[in-house]
C-alpha cells in the first residue's frame, strides 16, 4: 500500500502540526521546514512501517530518542537511479569541471542530502572519466549519521542496475565505456569501488545549523529543494550561497525553482534546462 | 457547484484521447486541467511540445511550488511525482514509483482531491494497469466528481475497468467525445 493512499492512517494538518510541535519541544528541530505532502506520506510510512496506529500513539513513541532518530533518517529521500538525467552529467563533464580546472588546483564539491549516494557515485566516475578525479575533494553530508552508514558501503540492489546502465549509456554515447566498468555485481547487489572514493567524505549536516565548509566550487543539490517550504528553500540557498567561491556552480534539479528567491541576483543561469547556475557576484 | 480543478489520468493508448480533449477545450476554458499520464522515465522532451499543438490553452510542465492557475493546462513531469498542495500550489517528488510509474496517477489524484474536495473533477482514461483507480476514489471519498472513460470503447480497458470497480460508485462513464461535452459544460468558477 502506498502511504499517501493509506485508506486507514490519515493525518489532518493539526495532526502534523501537533507532531512538529512535539518534535520542536523535546529535540530543538523544527520539521515544519517540510513541503507539506511527501512529509505527510513520510510520517505516515514511517507508522505503516512500525505498525503505529494513530499519531497520538507515534507522539508517544517518539520519546524514545532512537524512534525520533530512525524517523528523522527516513526524512532523507532516496535518490533515485544514477545518472538521473543523463545530459545535466554530460554537461558536467564537459562544461563545468574543465571551467573550473582551468582556475582551480583543487576542486571542491559539495553534495548535500547524498542520501543513498547515487549522485556521489555518479560524481566520482564523470570526474574519473574527465581525469579530474585526482584533484578533487568531495564533501558528502546528509541529516543523520544512520544514512551515512547505509552510504558508505556504496553497495546497491541488483533491480537498480539495468536502469542506472541504460542511463550510463546515455550519459557517455560514444564512448565504448560501459556502467559495468564502475561496478563489482554479485548475486543480490553491486558494488562501486572504494577506489573511486578515495577523495570523498561523509559528514553530518542537518540544513539547520552552521556547516564548516567554505570555498566550494561546486553544489550538487538535485531534487532536495522539493521537500522544503518555500521559506525553508530560500534560508538554504542563502546558506549555499555563502559557502559557495566566486564563480562557483550551484547545480539544482531540473523542476526545482530557486528563482523567486533574492539571493538569484548574484547568480547567473549558465544551462536552463539543466538548472545550473553559476555565482557571478562575489 | 464551481468546480477549481480537472485530473485527467491516463496511460497505454490515452494520448490520443487526451489530445483530443485538450484540442476541444476552449481558448476561454477557465477549469485548470492537470494531466498525470504515464510516459518515460529518461525522456524529458517532446510532450509537452506534441500536446501544446494540439491545445488552444497553454500547456505546462510545473516547476515545483508553482501557483495553479486558471486558462492552464498542466502536464506532470518526466520523473517526478506530481501533488497538489492545500496551498493551491504544485509540489514535486522523486519518491519511489508508484505502481511501477512516476509520475504515479494515483498520487496526483489523492493529493489533488484531499486539496481540492468537492471542487475537484477526476477523469480516468485509458491504460493497461490499475494506477488511478485508487486516487479516483479517493477523489470520490473527499467529495469529487468521478469519470470514467467507457472500457468498452477505451483502446486499453483495463485502467478504466480497474477504477470502476475501486470506486463502485463512479458518477459517469462516458465516451471520449461525452466527456469533452462534459467537462465544457462544468460551471466555471
Amino acid at each position: 500500500m502506498n502511504p499517501l493512499l493509506n485508506e486507514e492512517i490519515e493525518i489532518s494538518i493539526a495532526g502534523v502540526r501537533q507532531l512538529n510541535e512535539f518534535i520542536n519541544k523535546v529535540y530543538g528541530v523544527d520539521l515544519g521546514c517540510y513541503a507539506l505532502t511527501s512529509y505527510k506520506r513520510r510520517i505516515v510510512k514511517f507508522m505503516e512501517r512500525n505498525d503505529i496506529r494513530s499519531l497520538d500513539l507515534f507522539i508517544k513513541r517518539l520519546e524514545n530518542k532512537e524512534v525520533f532518530n530512525k524517523f528523522l533518517s527516513c526524512q532523507s529521500v532516496e535518490v533515485t537511479e544514477f545518472f538521473r538525467d543523463p545530459a545535466l552529467w554530460r554537461y558536467f563533464r564537459d562544461e563545468i569541471l574543465p571551467a573550473v580546472a582551468k582556475n582551480h588546483d583543487h576542486i571542491k564539491i559539495w553534495i548535500p542530502g547524498c542520501s543513498t549516494g547515487e549522485e556521489v557515485a555518479s560524481a566520482v566516475i564523470t570526474l574519473q572519466e574527465a581525469n579530474l578525479i585526482k584533484k578533487a575533494e568531495i564533501i558528502a553530508t546528509d541529516i543523520t549519521d544512520e544514512i551515512l552508514k547505509g552510504v558508505v558501503n556504496r553497495k546497491y540492489p541488483l533491480s537498480k542496475y539495468e536502469y542506472s546502465a541504460a542511463n550510463y549509456k546515455r550519459y557517455n554515447p560514444e564512448g565504448d565505456c560501459e556502467f559495468s566498468k564502475y561496478t563489482i555485481t554479485d548475486k543480490n547487489s553491486f558494488t562501486i569501488p572504494e577506489s573511486l572514493f578515495d577523495n570523498v567524505t561523509f559528514e553530518k549536516y542537518n540544513y539547520f545549523d552552521d556547516f564548516k565548509i567554505r570555498g566550494v566550487n561546486i553544489i550538487i543539490c538535485r531534487n532536495i529543494f522539493i521537500y522544503f517550504s518555500s521559506q525553508f528553500q530560500e534560508k538554504i540557498f542563502e546558506k549555499f550561497t555563502s559557502k559557495l567561491a566566486f564563480n562557483g556552480y550551484l547545480i539544482i534539479g531540473n523542476k526545482e525553482n530557486i528563482e523567486w528567491c533574492s539571493d538569484i541576483a548574484r547568480y547567473s543561469l549558465v544551462n536552463d534546462s539543466e538548472k545550473v547556475f553559476r555565482k557571478t557576484s562575489p | 457547484m464551481k468546480y477549481k480543478v480537472v485530473i485527467i489520468g491516463g496511460s497505454a493508448g490515452s494520448f490520443q484521447v487526451v489530445t483530443k480533449i485538450i484540442s476541444k477545450l476552449p481558448k476561454d476554458y477557465n477549469i485548470p486541467v492537470v494531466l498525470a499520464l504515464h510516459r518515460l522515465k529518461h525522456v524529458r522532451h517532446g510532450f509537452v511540445e506534441a500536446l501544446s499543438i494540439k491545445a488552444n490553452l497553454p500547456v505546462i510542465e510545473p516547476l515545483d511550488k508553482e501557483n495553479i492557475k486558471p486558462g492552464k493546462i498542466y502536464l506532470a513531469p518526466a520523473n517526478y511525482h506530481l501533488y497538489v498542495e492545500l496551498t493551491g500550489t504544485f509540489a514535486l517528488s522523486t519518491e519511489e514509483p508508484v505502481n511501477h510509474s512516476r509520475p504515479g496517477i494515483d498520487l496526483t489524484f489523492a493529493t489533488a482531491g484531499y486539496a481540492y474536495k468537492n471542487k475537484a473533477v477526476g477523469v480516468i482514461l485509458s491504460g493497461a494497469n490499475k494506477d488511478g483507480a485508487l486516487g479516483l476514489k479517493k477523489v470520490k471519498d473527499y467529495g469529487g466528481v468521478t469519470v470514467v472513460q467507457d472500457p468498452s470503447e477505451a483502446q486499453m480497458p483495463t485502467m478504466p475497468n480497474a477504477a470502476i470497480e475501486r470506486t463502485k460508485k463512479i458518477d459517469h462513464i462516458l465516451s471520449a467525445d461525452e466527456i469533452i461535452k462534459f467537462l465544457i459544460s462544468l460551471p466555471k468558477p
